[in-house]
């Protein structure tokens, strides 16, 4: 069992960033025939995501989504005493990208910075890491910060040649969630979960210890599932994340309302990471939670990694949960790892501002 | 229990095959209508109907629709 009670910290407040460019799902060139690409968008449910042209890293939409949270929680430089960065899109191999942030802004030196290197399973899995640290009073105010990018290992031309060749499903997005310890504060309950033996499912084979950069990592191949893509790039096996999915993710929420005494009625919204509509409409049938209480962000933003939750928060239900009201909420992020990861929690006056967009 | 005829019915209907009715021997991979789309909906309507996940990896060594109809039937 590896749960948390977290009754000592509250969620302030919860931004995202994304690029401004938007690329429209239909009008690309890797589908073979129109039909083909309104096929793939009914069943994918993405018709356009955000992406740049090389000109940002993950950390720089993140760091915007900080600096906007810090400015409306009038939280200072100096208040801060943690900051995670939960990415598969760092700015270096080495250092963390959490360290290049802190000093970027202007972060105090006794304060705890590193990053996390997850992806879907990140919003409740950094929520796990950053709350349990803070439970010893230790560490007041803490900046998660979490999101993708993809890579920039081209120019712009290269990554136009990319968007020609390769469907596309992955947005860009950038972060923060503030928390500040707060006794007594509303209850939160977390699960995280593993299954390693499923590593590949979701994997960039090339470019790190285990398959080195060589020659020909930048070249397109067709593997066996039929999609293009260089060994650089994140390939998927599709058919084992969408078992993974239906199987995993209905229990984990079934398992974290048994745990804390709530049924589908008793929850305001269901957040999941935003992998792709047959696999999320698969889990939300199978447990029976209705459309309205389960908003979804990926038809206009794609899959955004860890991202996915946060960004649905600010991009849906924005003006609902800035109402005053309580809102109970389970989100649950789940994929490449294979980890997953769900958490209980109630949001209240949490501080939400729009979407922050970036040349 | 699972019905063959019925698991076939609706397997025509994922691969949207109209003009000819579908066999226990078809070997699906084969089917011009088959696709990685159509896989995915196979798996959730397996789910659906009949309550059964059947992993990737056991998946892949069925070869024809009898052979998944025998995969659920095992799994109920």
């Amino acid at each position: 069992m590896a749960t948390q009670h977290i009754q000592n910290v509250t969620v302030r407040g919860i931004a995202s960033a994304v690029p401004k460019r938007i690329l429209e799902v239909r009008d690309s060139k890797s589908f073979p025939s129109v039909e083909e690409a309104e096929k793939f968008i009914a069943a994918v449910g993405v018709e356009r995501v955000r992406r740049h042209l090389g000109t940002m890293c993950c950390s720089d939409m993140c760091q915007a989504s900080a600096e906007k949270l810090m400015v409306e929680l009038d939280w200072k430089p100096e208040d801060i005493d943690m900051l995670i960065f939960l990415s598969q899109s760092m700015d270096y191999i080495l250092p963390a990208t959490a360290c290049v942030l802190h000093g970027k802004m202007g972060l105090r030196k006794d304060c705890a910075c590193f990053d996390i290197g997850l992806g879907c399973s990140g919003w409740p899995y950094g929520l796990s890491v950053a709350c349990g640290m803070m439970q010893s009073g230790g560490f007041r105010r803490v900046l998660l910060l979490m999101g993708d990018a993809k890579d920039n290992l081209s120019t712009p031309e290269k990554i136009l040649e990319a968007e020609a060749k390769v469907i596309p499903l992955f947005g860009a997005a950038g972060t923060a969630t503030a928390l500040e310890y707060d006794s007594p504060a509303a209850p939160m309950m977390i699960d995280t979960c593993t299954d390693g033996t499923g590593y590949e499912a979701i994997i960039r084979r090339e470019g790190a210890g285990r398959h080195p950069f060589k020659e020909d990592s930048l070249e397109y191949v067709v593997d066996e599932f039929g999609q293009t893509h260089r060994r650089i790039d994140t390939t998927m096996d599709g058919a084992a994340v969408f078992v993974f999915g239906i199987s995993q993710v209905p229990r984990a929420v079934k398992g974290m309302l048994q745990r804390t005494g709530q049924s589908v009625d008793d929850v305001d919204y269901f957040l999941f990471h935003q992998a792709n509509l047959m696999m999320n409409e698969q889990i939300r049938k199978k447990c029976k939670i209705p459309l309205e209480k389960c908003p979804y962000s990926l038809r206009d933003f794609g899959n955004n990694s860890s991202a996915s939750i946060p960004l649905t928060m600010v991009t849906q239900i924005r003006e609902q949960l800035t109402n005053g009201a309580p809102h109970k909420i389970i989100a649950c992020g789940f994929g490449v790892g294979l980890s997953w990861g769900t958490v209980s929690l109630t949001l209240q006056n949490c501080l939400i501002p729009p979407l922050i967009e970036m040349e | 229990m699972i019905d063959q005829n019925q698991f076939l019915a609706q397997m025509q209907e994922i691969l949207e095959i109209e003009d000819r009715t579908l066999s226990p021997d078809e070997k699906f991979r084969e089917l011009p209508e088959w696709s990685s789309l159509a896989y995915l909906s196979t798996i959730a309507m397996i789910d659906d109907e009949y309550n059964v996940i059947i992993s990737a990896a056991d998946f892949r060594e069925l070869q024809t629709l009898g052979d998944i109809v025998r995969a659920i039937s095992e799994r109920q």
